[in-house]
């Protein structure tokens, strides 16, 4: 009978247990990209557009430095890791400077050159051209210097070659020394690197990257140094330096706290159990989450695991209101009103998170709120049966039972005092996005160098393009090609690049052919124009073909180049989401963002335009925390009705709230003072105060014997020495966000504790005779 | 006369120093056209192309100032110059003029950089570009270069320079489709 009673809960709990487990391990992907935890601005495209970068083969491009030697061994080791690397197959384009395109390649573009010429147009092919051009070819075939390549001479008289060509030349190409791309001072020699999959996958970038690493072990001959980066290699970083700082935190945070129960209960089975809330909490947090997100964000899983770390307390109240005289499960009905009071609260406070314009963010709110409910459960239903009748902690209880009990009016009046200060001097808001990043700032400078030195696009200044239509897109994209070369004239931009450079319109592609003479008219104009011209008759035949050839042929479209240099080259540039297309125009050295924001504003046709992500971003991070902040009010004005209903009286939910209100309102008046620049990640970490704060201060006032408030002041002191000592750990990160979380955290609740306890109500009845607490 | 034969035998001692004539080579060879230093000469050059019926004629003036000052001034048919200064060579045309990096045109590159090796005696840059033969005597040597970079060796087959002690008489290129041009040089005419 006795031990029927225990089985039933704990079977169900194993088998939630197992079966979360199993969802946590198998179907919950970790995921590290960082703007899950940018807002999703439903009033700017920026949002969408950011996605997109995100998404898209932008990613995929890894940059690549070779450094710590003479420019020659360098220049040869780029040359060996660009040929091994195209080698592998597994990159789409391997670029160093040297023959940027392949053999293929370059025929591929070749034999549609007369689609794809920028310099063709009207009266191209007219007599007094011709001419032009075929003396011109002889000039260069004269001169020393033969620019242009006479093995295109038979097939392309007219250089439209090196017109499509020359479209092809990066933006800005970096310099060359012996061949190959180095940066301006010649200390590296530059590579960029596409593969053929990966971007989003954050395993195949991992992948990829240790794949490049290898191929260069390969060839590594005297010291030369590789610096490996891009945005989708960023990413793997991150997950890495993720994953690290997490089993770091956790083994740390685990230990300290190990022995911290261990210290206060003085017993293996104690702690062993104390784990059990906590272990139970995590894995019903992280498949919960997992099963609604498709999987959980490296951010959200780290701090979330942190935030149910406070589940370790539910436990530590159970253990430390055990009475020799009770059993375990008559301890925890004396002190679930209580503690069911502070998890209510703390999963309301929660709840603020949910819903919000931060899907990471939200995200993290449904972790802890599943994490605190299930630990609460597992606490209330499972746990009692566990611990034998006769066990009790040996430990004395706190000190005497007696607590100052400040007045509430001296409460209330140093909270008016704190308020006048911090109104006085408000904490900053961080509105750098990259403050959030998770790599350390060496990482991000090399980054930052790599892509000034290799001219890759800045991707926070953009034009972005809507279209229903990739035609209309390109249409759109060739009407901005006369003003942006314009503006790159007055060196207002250092360049752009857009996928109408790449692949013309169908509307052009149609023009070009019909400005293309037919094959009679070509050819006699042909005979016409070489009189007195030293070439050999018949010579031009493959050119007269060519022209014949693309009079007729299909138009390009970025369907039909799907595979093809050229439409993997505008991959990124171009492409299509729930039947929009959007093509982008990236823009560099932005002089001056505010005229281009007055010239573009509106030639992206509706949302698209002149885009500065960097300023978005800005801009969408102060709407979210204004949204956020109302939300904090709505989730204390829910805390404050809770506390009314669980407390049943003004006085203590005033104490309640006046302790943790001085506690919040002293972290942000030294926050203020240290001039730390608050994010959102300290209004999370705030809210996880509030959580801890409710829990002791409704410990504390607890109506109860002063030999009660004793093992109260124990149970609480535990808490405070556990969570203070995992965010202490934290604050110790190299990540910012953890760091200033940890901080945040840490001083809160050592402050949480100091109020509870001087706002504390005074004790009730007399520690004897117990029969009070006995009903 | 009395016959000596030690005497003799003591000029079997300089035998050893008449080999460094023995030895002239490719050393030697920079050595003397190190020491010619600047320059101005007069040259011709005939460019027999496939997709020509006739070859192609220009003459003008090549001038060299060490260390890398090169200079080609095309007479005629059209007046044009082309200077190389460092890595970087100006191209004027009755068009009008324009620079262009030597490093953007690795088989341009090679081609100045052999002809600069060649003129101040630089056999490490010369041998980085091409591997080198050299045949004949000191005062009728014939000096091959066989490009070694895969992007010149695309273009260019060889170069075949040749001359007596320290002047060059001819520079003829081999184009890998078979295209060749032959430089003539000749002392300027002042």
């Amino acid at each position: 009978m006795r031990a029927s009673r225990p089985l039933l809960p704990s079977l169900i709990w194993l088998a939630l247990v197992a079966g979360g487990l199993w969802i946590a391990l198998v179907r919950t992907p970790l995921i590290t990209d960082l703007s899950l935890f940018l807002p999703q601005g439903a009033d700017s495209g920026a949002q969408q557009l950011l996605d997109e970068l995100r998404k898209g083969p932008g990613n995929r491009v890894a940059l690549i430095g070779i450094e710590g030697g003479p420019a020659q061994a360098l220049a040869e080791a780029s040359r060996a890791l660009a040929k091994r690397l195209h080698a592998t197959g597994r990159f789409t384009r391997v670029a160093n400077g040297a023959g940027v395109l392949s053999d293929e390649d370059t025929r591929w573009l070749l034999t549609r050159r007369y689609l794809l010429s920028p310099a063709l147009g009207p009266g191209h092919f007219a007599p007094d051209k011709l001419r032009e051009a075929l003396e011109n070819r002889l000039r260069e075939l004269r001169a020393p210097v033969s620019l242009f390549d006479k093995r295109w001479l038979a097939r392309d008289p007219t250089g439209e070659m090196l017109a499509v060509l020359r479209a092809w030349r990066p933006v800005t190409s970096p310099g060359l020394r012996h061949g190959v791309w180095f940066s301006a001072d010649g200390a590296r020699a530059l590579l960029l690197a596409e593969s053929r999959d990966g971007g989003l996958d954050p395993q195949q970038q991992s992948r990829m990257l240790a794949e490049v690493r290898q191929v260069f072990a390969g060839i590594q001959t005297s010291g030369l140094r590789m610096v490996v980066s891009g945005a989708g290699v960023l990413a793997a970083q991150s997950r890495t330096i993720i994953r690290h700082e997490v089993t770091r935190m956790s083994i740390a945070a685990s230990l300290v706290v190990a022995l911290i129960v261990l210290w206060a209960y003085r017993s293996a089975l104690l702690l062993l159990l104390s784990a059990v809330p906590l272990v139970t909490a995590l894995v019903a947090a992280v498949s919960v989450t997992g099963l609604l997100f498709d999987g959980i964000h490296g951010i959200a899983l780290a701090f979330g695991i942190t935030l149910v770390g406070v589940a370790i307390d539910y436990p530590i109240h159970l253990f430390s209101h055990l009475k020799a005289s009770d059993g375990a499960l008559p301890t925890l009905r004396r002190i679930w009103p209580t503690l069911r009071l502070g998890v209510v609260t703390s999963a309301a406070g929660y709840t603020a998170m949910l819903g919000g314009d931060l899907p990471g963010l939200t995200e993290l709110g449904t972790f802890a709120i599943t994490g605190l409910l299930a630990a609460a459960a597992c606490t209330r239903y499972v746990l009692p049966h566990w611990i034998p009748a006769a066990m009790s902690p040996r430990h004395r209880g706190g000190p005497g039972g007696g607590n100052p009990s400040a007045p509430v009016p001296v409460l209330a009046g140093t909270l008016v005092l704190l308020v006048i200060a911090l109104l006085a001097r408000p904490p900053q808001w961080q509105d750098d996005p990259a403050a959030l990043s998770p790599l350390p700032g060496d990482v991000i400078a090399a980054d930052r160098t790599l892509r000034r030195d290799l001219g890759a696009p800045d991707v926070s200044h953009l034009i972005a393009i809507h279209a229903d239509s990739a035609e209309q897109a390109l249409r759109d994209s060739e009407a901005l090609l006369g003003p942006l070369q314009k503006l790159r004239k007055v060196g207002a931009i250092q360049g752009f690049d857009m996928a109408a450079r790449y692949l013309p319109s169908q509307a052009r592609q149609r023009a070009l052919q019909r400005s293309l003479p037919d094959a009679a008219l070509l050819a006699s104009r042909l005979h016409e124009v070489l009189e007195g011209l030293p070439f050999k008759t018949d010579l031009f035949k493959p050119f007269l073909e060519d022209v014949a050839a693309a009079r007729t042929a299909p138009v390009l479209t970025p369907e039909s180049v799907t595979n093809s240099v050229l439409g993997l080259r505008i991959a990124p540039l171009l492409f299509q989401r729930e039947g929009r297309w959007t093509a982008l125009v990236t823009l560099s050295g932005v002089r001056d963002g505010a005229a281009l924001a007055a010239r573009f504003a509106h030639s992206g046709g509706g949302s698209g335009g002149y885009v500065d992500l960097k300023q978005e971003i800005a801009a969408m991070l102060g709407h979210f925390r204004d949204r956020t902040l109302d939300r904090l009010a709505w989730g204390a004005a829910l805390i404050a009705v809770l506390l009314g209903l669980g407390l049943r009286s003004v006085r203590g939910v005033l104490r309640v709230l006046l302790s943790i209100a001085l506690a919040l309102t002293l972290e942000l008046v030294v926050a203020s003072l240290l001039d730390l620049r608050l994010t959102i990640f300290h209004l999370v970490s705030l809210l996880l105060v509030v959580g801890v704060g409710l829990d002791y201060s409704l410990f504390f006032n607890r109506p109860g014997s002063g030999s009660e408030r004793r093992r109260t002041l124990h149970a609480i002191g535990v808490c405070v020495g556990s969570t203070a000592a995992v965010f202490g750990i934290l604050g110790l990160s190299e990540l910012p966000v953890l760091k200033a979380i940890g901080q945040t955290v840490a001083f809160g609740v050592v402050a949480c504790f100091g109020f509870s306890y001087l706002a504390a109500a005074p004790p009730t009845g007399t520690s004897w005779p117990a029969s009070t607490e006995r009903r | 006369m009395r016959h000596n034969p030690r005497r003799w035998l003591w000029l079997l001692l300089l035998l050893p120093a008449t080999v460094p004539a023995a030895s002239w080579g490719l050393d030697q060879l920079m050595r003397d056209l190190a020491a010619g230093g600047a320059a101005v000469v007069h040259y011709t050059e005939e460019k027999q192309l496939a997709a020509l019926d006739i070859p192609l004629t220009t003459h003008g003036e090549l001038r060299f100032v060490p260390p890398d000052f090169l200079e080609r001034t095309v007479a005629g048919p059209a007046a044009e110059r082309y200077q190389v200064r460092g890595n970087e060579l100006l191209i004027e045309t009755p068009e009008g003029s324009h620079a262009v990096r030597l490093g953007d045109y690795p088989p341009l590159q090679a081609f100045i950089e052999s002809f600069r090796a060649s003129l101040t005696g630089d056999l490490d840059t010369l041998r980085r570009f091409y591997r080198p033969d050299l045949e004949g005597s000191e005062a009728h040597w014939r000096l091959t270069l066989i490009p070694r970079l895969a992007e010149m060796a695309a273009h260019v087959k060889q170069v075949v320079i040749t001359g007596d002690h320290g002047s060059i008489h001819r520079i003829e290129t081999v184009a890998r489709d078979g295209d060749t041009t032959v430089m003539r040089l000749g002392t300027s005419g002042d």
